[in-house]
């Protein structure tokens, strides 16, 4: 059943496909998931997600079990943080976020080694009102797992004059290396679905899309293989898409599946579509049936280690424990990277600690090459999902003459980097983008 | 310091630091990035005076086991891979591809058009070096001035003095491409605006031509282009289309070739290197054009003269082309079109630099209109249109009307 719709053959250099073709490197996809060895210590950072930060609640000294609320959340579109080893609080310091970049509180637990768990509770969600399972999803401290890590809780209640008709599950996991979502498909499938359905019930949607690239025909049939099995509500299908970067952002997932296209300045809700991720699926299960809180999760350690390997990790552990557990890292390594290397961020030190969104820890070997003079080639235009002009950006961040950045659209730019990724100049295009949208934003608000 | 030193004396510091730097968490990463010309960020160097490796302190001290920090890592902005194009690859190839019609013209002319080269060559190169050096920027060996240095000798006519070869190349790559802002920044292709430049300057000898000779010292015959008012056809039709197609006709150094530039232009053709739109239809317009003229020969249009050179190697210039398909089919066509017209009707022989050229000034305006329309844009309806102007309009108004009555206040005052 592959299907592949939205897609454009024409005859001359007009886009085949809008994107680019990075090489795969999958090392870990035939690696079966492993559970890190437990964290002697954690540093659980309070802003793991987008939106307010957690609140705090432990102070230094005081014991705590795993799963335990360590903090509790800051507002709606926030998420309490669990502790994720058992033990003693060490000491509240300051880090600066691996996913905002913004300086914020952590706290810092020394684990006793028992990992004591606190009382999980599961239930069955046909027992469960819809409120009562928005709150469960947010007291397990849900976040979108793909990387975004927006507040789940906040995704499963649309507007309701935005009318929800389909959801699609995000499995393309379209970054090179990576392939946590991949492994859980092939090893969670049941619980996968199982979350998928209790999320069409909350937002009472009927028609499911399962979203995979075709470069794991593995775990394709394993799902396809799933759905009769499970009996599940509604109509779920397995979409089998053509291997393309950046399929998996929200946008372009959704245009190749359902052929719409989100408004410039838009969400996918507003087209009628939820996106979510596999990962974040599965925590749905795991809070809903076992009531447990998130407090670990698939990271795929890959690049130049001894050993690549799909490793359950328990948030706060520091990266360089995993990647000692693969074997290390090969000696020319000198950067690492938390996410994939198209979008992930270079992390400052390989003690960085794990966290809810941290799908993926790379080591590689800096290659970045030196910027050169724009050549007007064209190629970041064929490469722009968005349709955007990206060799635009850059001389008019440089000259800061911000206001002419929106009459390109700059806002409509998912960051993908498919456009730096292919420019034969090296330019940082991304980067004068993001900039550039920043100054745009606060335009906005001088307004 | 040891790690608990960090975590006690310097927090609060860094705390604030940190803040004045990430007020906008996008940019704090970023501004540093894109300031540092190869992109990495390199912490080690940098820690004392930039507060980016200060921030990561706290993060290296948590590990009070007494370990170390192990290595201090590269920050760069994502992505962190890269593809396989570059700009000197695909100008290498260029480079490879134009040696084809090179070959050619030396093999035809004679010795004397491989002294043409290089002198072009040489001349664009060090032009390029010395103007740097007067913009006071780097000098990067980029293949670009070679470029512009072959295809300017490609288009001369073969016994053009070397003195006013110097000169064109020179003035190719001085005031054509850096004296608007080097590489890329540059409006029309220099090496055809040296080359208009020579015409213009010295229209005599820039139009001498000489009959092909195969031994490489034999002395010129003067000879008249097949476009050229009193070029008389000797043979057959079919005798003069392979002439024509072998190169063993009058022309310019590389322009006389279809087959070797047809070779060279297939190189960068089908790969994709050159935007493929762009000779299929400059070549295209003007044989549909030349075919619906009475009296014309669309076969003998095509393979006479510079328009398979120009197609090919000048109108498919990245920097002087328009950015989107839609524009690069209006550049095509225009170009082929003017080509046609200044043939057919106009009093030069022959027009393809100058269709180029032209169209070269046309591609900001062709950008301008060939937008391509982004991802999840809706075009205004016509009352949202309507609605908008009306709005400005009243703005307007208002605007005068206020002026008006403060200017009116005034004078009431006074
Ligand atoms: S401009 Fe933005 S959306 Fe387009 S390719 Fe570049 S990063 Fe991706
Ligand atoms: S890919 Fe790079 S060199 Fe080519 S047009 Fe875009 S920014 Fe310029």
């Amino acid at each position: 059943m592959t299907k592949l719709k939205g897609e454009h053959m024409s005859l001359f250099d007009k886009k085949k496909s809008q994107g680019v073709h990075p090489p795969g490197n999958k090392m870990a996809s035939g690696k079966a998931i492993e559970p890190a060895p437990l964290p002697t210590q954690v540093v659980l950072p309070l802003s793991q997600h987008i939106g307010a930060p957690a609140k705090a609640l432990v102070k230094k000294n005081d014991e705590v079990l795993v799963g335990q609320v360590i903090a509790e959340a800051g507002g709606f579109v926030s998420v309490p943080i669990h502790s994720t080893v058992s033990g003693k609080v060490k000491k509240i310091i300051q880090v600066i976020s691996a996913v905002t970049s913004r300086v914020g509180d952590a706290v810092v637990i020394e684990s006793d080694g028992k990992d004591e768990w606190v009382e999980c509770t599961g239930a069955d969600p046909n027992t469960l009102s819809k409120e009562d399972i928005l709150a469960k999803v947010k007291d397990a401290g849900l976040v979108g797992m793909g990387g975004a890590t927006f507040p789940t809780h906040v995704k499963l209640q649309p507007p309701k004059d935005k009318p929800i008709d389909s959801i699609i599950v995000n499995g393309c996991e379209c970054e090179p290396y990576i392939t946590s979502d991949q492994r859980l498909m092939l090893e969670h499938g049941e619980e996968i679905l199982r979350g998928l359905s209790i999320m069409m019930k909350v937002i009472g949607c009927q028609r499911g899309y399962i979203a995979i690239e075709d470069n794991k025909p593995d775990a394709i049939q394993a799902m396809q293989a799933l759905i009769p099995k499970l009996e599940l509500p509604g109509n779920i299908t397995v979409e089998s898409l053509k291997t393309q970067y950046p399929l998996g952002a929200e946008k372009t997932l959704l245009k190749r599946i359902l052929g719409r296209e989100v408004p410039i300045g838009g969400l996918p809700m507003d087209v009628g579509v939820v996106v979510q991720n596999v990962s974040t699926l599965k925590a749905i299960h795991d809070a809903i049936y076992l009531g447990r809180p998130l407090v670990q999760r698939v990271v795929t350690v890959s690049g130049i280690v001894k050993e690549p390997k799909n490793l359950m990790a328990r948030f706060g552990t520091s990266a360089s424990d995993l990647i000692e557990f693969c074997g290390g890292a090969l000696p020319d390594a000198d950067e690492m990277i938390f996410g994939g290397p198209m979008m992930g961020i270079a992390q400052t030190s390989f003690d960085t600690p794990i966290q809810k969104g941290t799908n993926s820890v790379l080591v590689k070997k800096n290659t970045k090459k030196k910027e050169t003079n724009c050549i007007r080639c064209g190629t970041c235009i064929n490469a722009c999902p968005m349709d955007l002009l990206p060799l635009m950006y850059p001389a008019y961040v440089k000259n800061k003459d911000y206001a002419v950045l929106n009459e390109y659209y700059i806002l409509n730019c998912v960051e993908c980097g498919s456009c730096t990724y292919d420019c034969p100049a090296n330019i940082p295009l991304v980067q004068y983008i993001k900039i550039g949208k920043a100054e745009v934003a606060k335009l906005g608000v001088d307004k | 310091m040891s790690p608990e030193e960090i975590n006690n004396a310097d927090v609060a510091d860094i705390k604030t630091d940190a803040q004045n730097n990430s007020s906008s968490g996008a940019i704090n990463n970023s501004g540093e990035a894109v300031k540092s010309a190869d992109g990495a960020i390199n912490v080690p160097e940098s820690a004392a005076k930039n507060q980016e490796g200060a921030i990561n302190a706290p993060i290296e001290a948590i590990k009070s086991t007494g370990e170390a920090i192990k290595k201090l890592l590269k920050v760069s902005p994502a992505p962190h891979v890269h593809g396989h194009r570059d700009t000197n690859k695909v100008m290498f190839i260029v480079m490879l591809a134009l040696l084809f019609p090179t070959a050619g013209g030396i093999y035809f002319f004679g010795l004397y058009s491989l002294f043409v080269v290089l002198v072009a060559v040489i001349t664009a190169v060090l032009t390029e070096m010395v103007s740097k050096l007067l913009r006071k920027r780097e000098f990067i060996m980029d293949y670009s001035a070679v470029i512009t240095g072959l295809l300017f000798a490609l288009i001369l006519p073969p016994r053009i003095p070397l003195w006013a070869v110097a000169i064109g190349s020179a003035f190719a790559i001085a005031i054509v491409k850096e004296a608007f802002g080097g590489l890329g920044h540059n409006v029309f292709n220099p090496a055809l605006a040296g080359r208009a430049f020579l015409a213009v300057s010295f229209a005599g000898m820039m139009t001498k031509w000489v009959a092909p000779v195969s031994s490489m010292t034999a002395d010129a015959v003067s000879a008249a282009t097949p476009l050229g008012e009193n070029f008389v056809q000797t043979g057959t039709t079919q005798a003069l289309y392979n002439d024509l197609f072998m190169g063993n006709v009058a022309g310019c150094i590389g322009e006389t070739s279809a087959l070797l530039i047809l070779i060279g232009g297939m190189l960068l053709f089908i790969p994709g290197i050159i935007k493929r739109v762009i000779p299929v239809v400059f070549i295209g317009t003007v044989f549909l054009l030349t075919w619906l003229l009475p009296g014309e020969d669309p076969i003998f249009h095509v393979l006479a003269g510079g328009l398979l050179l120009g197609a090919f190697f000048m109108a498919t210039d990245y920097v002087t082309a328009p950015l989107t398909t839609k524009g690069q089919i209006v550049f095509a066509f225009g170009a082929g079109l003017m080509v046609v017209l200044i043939r057919v009707f106009g009093s030069m022989p022959e027009g393809v630099a100058f269709s180029i050229l032209l169209m070269n000034a046309f591609t900001p305006l062709i950008d301008r209109y060939t937008r391509p329309k982004p991802y999840g844009f809706i075009a205004p309806t016509k009352e949202e249109k309507k609605k908008e102007k009306e709005e400005a309009d009243a703005k307007a108004k208002k605007e005068v009307e206020d002026a008006i009555a403060a200017d009116e206040a005034k004078q009431e005052v006074a």
